[in-house]
């Protein structure tokens, strides 16, 4: 995860095909909740259920600032 | 009542995900010595976001926090405000630190209406050791847990199967627990593929008056449920002396198989009664 001009948001997942969107309307959400804009965050999934992908990301993020 | 209570590092999301499904009577998440200093961030914020948003979780909850001493402690209390521990494990239990607990879980009651959280005493240093009657006595303490390796460490010997080692740290713990009904659980066994010699430890423990036991891997735990668990031959011993002081309503004394059975035997069968129903074995 780093800073940059806009939000992207990239998803390797072995569970990809099944479960993308999902994933990424965690890392959406998550986002928002914590008022974080402008950031690239790479998701390097392995099939990890939704808090424990918002665990990591809040972690992240703390580690950022 | 708990005989088993299994360890799992809380940064670790697939043990996590199973907690609810392994057979101990309880589970320990660990943000101790399992997770690395670099992570207990991640490990705290994994637990919250699983206390908060799981689905299933284990029916008995500990929490293993760092010692009060720590950086860390302030934040691993910020987890009781999810109303699933019902027990925090601290380590390096000693009278002093037993106090600065307890003065954070009266405001953590207080300001977020939680239940009363109540404390397994981790014993596990000489000093912990000498002030175990006063650990035991504590209002918050149900349990106290001998952590024999730093123990041992700190004594600077080394721990073996047979524990002649920590027979007096076991003793102490054992003592002191019976004395003030609380919970004497066992130190864990660091072997985690040699059953028999995992199940001479459980009894080694059990037979000095050990009533639980922890585990740091789920093979450990059939063993240590079932050596913690009364016997067929205990239980049906106890079924029957129920029923003959209930054919002997007004006797101190009466007789079962051919022995005297008085007071303390019945209290005895009393315990073996209550600890088959908890454990659903009759």
């Amino acid at each position: 995860m780093k800073e940059s001009d806009k939000t992207e948001i990239i998803i390797e997942s072995v569970v990809a095909v099944f479960f993308y969107d999902q994933i990424k309307a965690t890392i959406e959400s998550t986002l928002k909740e914590l008022d974080v804009k402008n950031v690239i965050v790479v998701v390097e999934d392995k099939g990890a259920l939704d808090y424990t992908i918002k665990s990591r990301l809040i972690s992240a993020i703390k580690r950022m600032k | 009542m708990f005989r088993s209570l299994l360890f799992i590092p809380s940064n670790n999301p697939s043990m996590l995900q199973n907690a609810d499904i392994f057979s101990a009577d309880g589970i320990i998440f660990d943000l101790e010595d399992s997770v690395d200093i670099s992570e207990k961030d991640n490990a705290r914020n994994l637990l919250m976001n699983y206390f908060n948003e799981g689905v299933n979780y284990p029916s008995l909850i500990v929490l293993r926090i760092n010692p009060v001493d720590t950086e860390f402690f302030l934040s691993d209390l910020e987890l009781l405000k999810t109303k699933k521990v019902k027990y925090v494990l601290l380590p390096k239990t000693d009278n002093r630190s037993l106090v600065v607990l307890d003065k954070y879980l009266c405001l953590y009651e207080k300001e977020f209406k939680l239940n009363e959280i109540k404390i397994i005493a981790l014993t596990e240093t000489t000093n912990s050791i000498i002030e175990i009657n006063q650990i035991a006595k504590h209002k918050r303490v149900e349990g106290i847990l001998l952590g024999a390796e730093d123990l041992c460490s700190e004594l600077e010997i080394n721990r073996t199967n047979k524990g002649e080692e920590i027979l007096f740290a076991r003793s102490k713990v054992i003592y002191a627990c019976t004395a003030n009904n609380i919970i004497a659980i066992d130190t864990p066994n660091t072997l985690i593929d040699n059953e028999e010699l995992i199940r001479q430890d459980c009894l080694n423990a059990k037979n000095l008056g050990m009533k639980a036991k922890t585990a740091i891997h789920p093979n450990q735990l059939e063993i240590i449920n079932k050596v913690f668990s009364p016997s067929k031959n205990e239980i049906n011993w106890a079924i029957k002396v129920i029923k003959e002081k209930n054919k002997n309503v007004n006797k101190g004394a009466f007789s079962v198989e051919g022995k005297m059975i008085d007071k303390p035997l019945l209290m005895k069968a009393e315990k073996i009664i209550n600890k088959a129903k908890s454990y659903h074995l009759i």
